[in-house]
């Protein structure tokens, strides 16, 4: 990544631009893999431990962040003219202080069960194969001007990779969208719900840190979840 | 936790790195971060070194 790179990816993350800011991030994994892989056909997880290596080792490792202390401490209260406390409440600590970590020990974590889960069993040989969206497909979803139902089936649609009956396989691009719904508003419930399960428990870049107070010596266990949360 | 002011900071070391020290603003883009972060480190030795040295004479 090129300092030219890494100025676009901090104007469009001060502008709010988010589809701006993804964009940017794809630039630069296309550039930094010498356009020898389609960044396209990786699923967004990928996409997001890809950048944060590459973010790592051309910026720097060490990251610093500012975490304030959350954990509830008991503090001294109603004081006399001595300024001595006759009594106690809990309060949050409110601590402020700067902790260091590194980049290269993300990791992508994978539910349990992943890819068990992928394969949604309707009958017993008719199912559907779901997988984690690829970034083509996630941005040919596009969020702006469409409703919320719209776009969960659009999402829907991104991350079936096939359907299947028996040994006949067909893939996203023999059915259309409105196919694809009328399909599965004939699943039963419990189907439904395991489609939503597969949706909330994606892959994703992970990163677990144990920070200690300096002031209440409390200790907090922070873990940071997607791209997202390396940015805020 | 990535950028905070962090642009700003970043335009501004640029122009006086164009402007007081002869390195043009394509160079500085071409560079990797870590390598501009370089360049800063050794100009401010530079100049450290040479305040030191003028306040000696």
């Amino acid at each position: 990544m090129l300092v030219k790179e890494y100025k676009a990816l901090l104007q469009s993350q001060e502008l709010g631009d988010d589809t701006g800011f993804i964009n940017t991030i794809r630039g630069i994994i296309d550039d930094c893999l010498l356009n020898k892989v389609d960044v396209d056909d990786l699923p967004m997880y990928a996409i997001d431990y890809i950048f944060l290596r590459i973010r790592a080792k051309s910026v720097g490792e060490m990251v610093s962040a500012e975490y304030k202390c959350n954990a509830m401490v008991d503090k001294l209260t109603d004081h006399d003219e001595n300024g001595v406390a006759h009594s106690s409440e809990k309060k949050p600590c409110g601590q402020k202080f700067i902790v260091q970590f590194n980049l290269e020990d993300a990791f992508v974590k994978f539910p349990e069960d992943f890819h068990k889960k992928c394969v949604i069993q309707l009958t017993d040989d008719i199912g559907i194969r779901l997988k984690a969206p690829t970034f083509r497909r996630f941005r040919s979803v596009g969020l702006e001007g469409k409703g919320m139902l719209d776009i969960t089936d659009e999402y829907v649609f991104a991350c079936v990779d096939s359907i299947f009956e028996g040994e006949k396989v067909i893939t996203p691009s023999e059915f259309t969208l409105d196919e694809l719904r009328e399909f599965i508003e004939s699943f039963p419930a419990d189907k439904i719900d395991a489609i939503s399960e597969f949706f909330q428990n994606q892959p994703k870049v992970t990163m677990v840190m144990t920070l200690t107070c300096p002031a209440c010596k409390n200790q907090a266990i922070v873990e940071l979840n997607g791209l997202k949360d390396f940015f805020d | 936790m990535f950028a905070n002011g962090e642009l700003a900071d970043i335009y501004r070391t640029d122009f006086l790195l164009a402007k007081e020290h002869n390195i043009t603003l394509s160079e500085i883009n071409d560079m990797v971060p870590f390598e501009r972060m370089i360049y800063i480190g050794i100009i401010i030795d530079y100049l450290e070194k040479k305040q030191k040295a003028m306040r000696q004479f």
